[in-house]
């Protein structure tokens, strides 16, 4: 899963909030602006059927059913309502089907509300009693049948207006509530930046606005210090352990070639020793002390590391530096150097001046030795971080791998002495790694340079 | 190349446009075949007093105003229309462009030497232009009538049948409808209608043929497909030929009476005519021919001040009867008119009554009605416009048209009482004395209310029945499946 970061968190589920509630919220308030204007409209109605009743009681009663006819179907042409008036169970008017006049009236069907409400899916219809002026005995009922088509024509506006406005606002509104959720955790954003900028060496920390994050921005602070603190110590403590350990290998390494700068010295000056043996012998003298100086060259170098040096680095900017100087250095070079980089940080604790050195120094190697190309990869297993350098030339023997690391193979370059592996070798060393090698997939060498955890 | 092409875009639109004036000889004749009673007795408005011409009156004549379905006034030829703060003056403002079927404009002129005809002497419908003081033309589209009293009803009367409009100019060939005459046969008995082109007219019928029939060969012919619409006969609601075609039922504002006219004996003795009326047997009648009619209490129909819909009121019943001779006209059209004749014989006879029912022709029956020559005769009463106004005034001692020949000066003052009365529940009361006296008489024996029941084919749509009466149906919006023709 690939993490996201909180800003980008809150524009996605704000999409939601966004267009989903903002709808849902819309359709919720036009059905209820549609309920309240079909209320008015059949209290229009019905205040229509209350003024007009007494009227039409009156025509009623003066027998004048083609007024009644004429003022109800102003009305319903005016309204879009169907009306109808039913005496002692009989039609005594409507506005939509003569053929029923003066028949039978039929049971209206739907759902009843109180006396004077029935609702149907295509119709809302009110009654209204038609009171007697003089006292006769005939029950009356004037029925407006309001068609639901009708009703939905006349307030489509309505409704349409209160939907769009609706969705608008809130759309809106969602959009400055995120706004202010963005402005929130912008002090977060803040205390991430310096989180992050914690590795810098020109580190500075800014007060943070909430209490909450200044509470965390000061732990972090302090946990920084303390680190430094503790990190110093623990470099110290290695930086002894690492010279130990670089003496006893020097002396593990000395070892043999004094002995053998002994055992010659003794022929040169043993007065018995043949003249050949004793030629021969002078001649390796040099080739030996050549090598003793050589160690003690590099131990040297490796006594002056200083682990306070060490920072928390972005190794594949190192790579890319490396990279970039060795081009600097052979423009016009033909062969392709690829760096098959990771797309997030690797960060490895080092001397970020010996480490380039060291991959220089590899580098360009394999560029003299390969023939089109070298390929750099890195693998981070934690707590070892290694970076891979391939090409396709000829590669070395590894049986003789152990003395060039000592300073004493003969590199293919030129026929030099590889003492530039040999350096590699005891940089990474002081790294807590090494060096390693194996013939790369292109049939060339291919070197892996280690470095471990300096705790 | 774009000169040819503007060329050939010339000749075409020259083609199209005197191709327009060529007759579209492809158009496909359609022909609605209506079956009528009678044709019209009299083309003139001033001379319609029956339902047979009145009908074609509303085909070819227009007026100010007209009745809607529902009995709504609705424009004509007027644009619209407002009455004085004292009721007295109307004024219309004419519709522009409005014209005869000759093409000639319509003018409020025209409009004025209508009207004029019928509030003369020689009109037959006086009794309802008779309100009318004065015509005022203010310019070719602006009209005032102004009336003698306040009246509201005035309105329905503009809006009847006979409310139409003639050209001033000529011999009244050039008429203002819907339709114009095309050829009337009266060999066939049939008078072809064409659409009148200065109308807008929805309807895709190219001639409308009333044709004249009685019943029963109207049925057979409807169900040969012979025949659109059986609207004109009066059918029972069980008839079979509803078995096919689309049926249309309403009460519409009509009553089916036997006229009694007291001018001639035995029915001139009031005590007489009760008898005759009590011994009638209206019920077993209405079941027997017309059993989905509305029983009838009174004279009025329903839905009109004075309408009885529960109980006759009480009538003195002395009992005497006459052993004259009565003559009840039926009208022969009538598919079961010798069922009715047997009835009602020996109905009547067994009670003791010297009956004869005659069958006779519409033309016979008008005749008689107009003369007041008939006995007694079985008519359905109509109404003009929707106003118990209509029926009542037939018992005007003043009134031409009084059938019964009844003559009351308390009646008399109730009618013109009742007429210039606005308070509507003051005015029934009135309407309903003048009704308790004209039943007292015993005028009119109240047979029923008739429910229409109009048969029309299946490839008729379209067609909206009227409230009021089948004179009005607008057969300008019809339309006729050309697959039917």
């Amino acid at each position: 899963m690939r993490a996201i970061s909180i800003l980008e968190y809150i524009d996605r589920s704000m999409w939601r909030l966004r267009w989903v509630i903002s709808f849902i919220m819309s359709i919720l308030i036009t059905i209820t602006v549609g309920i309240i204007s079909t209320e008015r409209e059949i209290a229009n109605e019905s205040n229509f059927m209350d003024s007009t009743t007494p009227y039409i009681s009156y025509l009623i009663e003066a027998g004048d059913r083609p007024e009644v006819i004429r003022i109800l179907s102003s009305h319903s042409r005016a309204r879009g309502t169907k009306i109808s008036i039913e005496i002692d169970g009989l039609e005594y008017a409507n506005t939509h089907d003569i053929s029923k006049i003066d028949n039978k009236t039929v049971e209206r069907s739907g759902f009843k509300i109180g006396k004077n409400l029935l609702l149907k899916s295509s119709s809302i219809t009110l009654r209204k009693e038609i009171k007697s002026i003089s006292g006769s005995s005939s029950r009356g009922y004037i029925f407006s049948e309001i068609s639901t088509t009708v009703i939905v024509e006349k307030i489509f506006l309505i409704l349409a207006i209160s939907f769009l406005s609706c969705f608008i606002i809130l759309y809106f509104a969602s959009r400055k509530l995120e706004f202010y959720l963005k402005e929130t955790i912008r002090p977060l954003q803040e205390l991430e930046k310096e989180v992050q900028n914690i590795h810098n060496d020109n580190f500075s920390s800014k007060e943070l606005k909430f209490k909450e994050l200044e509470t965390v921005r000061q732990s972090v602070v302090e946990t920084k210090k303390e680190l430094n603190e503790k990190n110093t110590r623990i470099a110290n403590q290695k930086s002894k352990e690492i010279n130990s350990e670089i003496y006893r290998r020097l002396i593990h390494d000395l070892q043999n070639p004094i002995t053998a700068l002994k055992t010659m010295t003794n022929l040169v000056a043993d007065p018995s020793t043949p003249k050949d043996i004793r030629d021969e012998a002078i001649s390796v003298v040099p080739g030996i002390t050549e090598e003793i100086l050589n160690q003690i060259i590099a131990a040297k170098n490796n006594f002056e590391f200083d682990i306070s040096k060490f920072q928390l680095i972005d190794i594949r900017s190192t790579i890319h530096t490396s990279i970039q100087q060795i081009k600097a250095a052979r423009e016009g070079t033909t062969k392709l150097i690829t760096f098959h980089s990771p797309d997030s940080p690797i960060f490895v604790p080092c001397d970020p001046l010996n480490i380039k050195r060291a991959l220089i120094n590899i580098i360009e190697n394999g560029l003299e030795s390969c023939r089109e190309k070298i390929e750099i990869k890195i693998d981070q297993k934690m707590p070892t971080t290694s970076i891979f350098i391939s090409d396709d030339g000829d590669g070395l023997e590894e049986s003789k791998l152990a003395e060039i690391l000592k300073g004493n193979g003969i590199s293919k370059k030129g026929n030099r002495q590889a003492l530039g592996l040999c350096s590699v070798n005891h940089i990474l060393l002081t790294h807590n790694g090494s060096l390693g090698y194996r013939t790369s997939q292109f049939g060339g060498a291919e070197f892996e340079l280690r470095i471990g955890s300096l705790c | 190349m774009r000169f040819s092409f503007t060329l050939l875009n010339f000749i075409v639109s020259v083609l199209l446009y005197f191709s327009s004036w060529i007759p579209e000889a492809n158009a496909k004749t359609v022909i609605y075949r209506k079956s009528i009673y009678s044709l019209p007795l009299s083309l003139d408005p001033i001379k319609m007093n029956d339902t047979s011409s009145l009908l074609v009156s509303n085909l070819i004549y227009s007026g100010l105003v007209k009745f809607a379905p529902d009995m709504t006034i609705e424009s004509d030829l007027a644009e619209s229309w407002h009455s004085s703060i004292d009721g007295k003056t109307l004024t219309f403002i004419l519709l522009k462009n409005i014209k005869f079927s000759d093409g000639k404009p319509i003018t409020a002129n025209d409009f004025k030497y209508s009207f004029e005809r019928l509030n003369s002497e020689e009109s037959i419908v006086k009794k309802y232009f008779d309100h009318i003081q004065e015509i005022e033309v203010i310019s070719d589209n602006e009209l005032k009538i102004k009336l003698k009293n306040p009246y509201p009803a005035f309105i329905n009367i503009l809006a009847g049948a006979t409310a139409k409009v003639l050209s001033s100019a000529n011999d009244h060939s050039a008429t203002s409808g819907n339709f114009y005459i095309s050829t009337i046969n009266k060999k066939d008995k049939t008078i072809i209608l064409k659409p009148n082109k200065f109308r807008n007219i929805k309807s895709n019928i190219s001639e409308l043929w009333l044709i004249e029939t009685d019943e029963q060969v109207a049925i057979k012919m409807a169900l040969e497909g012979k025949i659109d619409d059986l609207i004109n006969w009066p059918l029972a609601g069980n008839d079979l030929i509803f078995n096919t075609g689309k049926k249309i039922s309403l009460t519409v504002s009509a009553t089916w009476i036997i006229g009694i006219n007291s001018r001639i004996i035995p029915f001139d003795n009031e005590q007489i005519r009760k008898t005759f009326k009590k011994d009638f047997n209206t019920d077993k009648f209405r079941k027997t021919f017309y059993p989905d009619a509305h029983p009838s209490f009174g004279y009025i129909p329903p839905g009109l001040p004075g309408h009885q819909s529960k109980g006759e009121p009480k009538v003195q019943t002395e009992s005497k009867r006459s052993k004259e001779k009565i003559t009840i006209v039926i009208p022969n059209i009538l598919s079961r008119n010798m069922e009715m004749k047997h009835f009602i014989e020996q109905d009547l006879n067994q009670k003791g009554w010297n009956v004869e029912v005659a069958p006779r022709s519409w033309e016979e029956i008008m005749e008689g009605y107009n003369k007041k020559s008939l006995q007694s005769f079985l008519v359905s009463m109509n109404m003009d416009f929707p106003d118990t106004e209509f029926l009542i005034r037939n018992f005007e001692t003043t009134n031409a048209d009084n059938f019964s020949g009844y003559s009351n000066n308390e009646l008399d003052s109730l009618l013109h009482k009742s007429r210039g009365e606005n308070n509507k529940i003051s005015r029934k009361k009135l309407i309903e004395r003048a009704l308790i006296k004209i039943e007292e008489a015993a005028l009119t024996i109240n047979l029923f209310h008739p429910k229409a029941n109009y048969w029309i084919s299946k490839c008729i749509n379209g067609l909206d029945a009227n409230l009021l009466s089948d004179v009005y149906i607008d057969y300008s919006k019809v339309m006729k499946a050309e697959r039917c023709n």
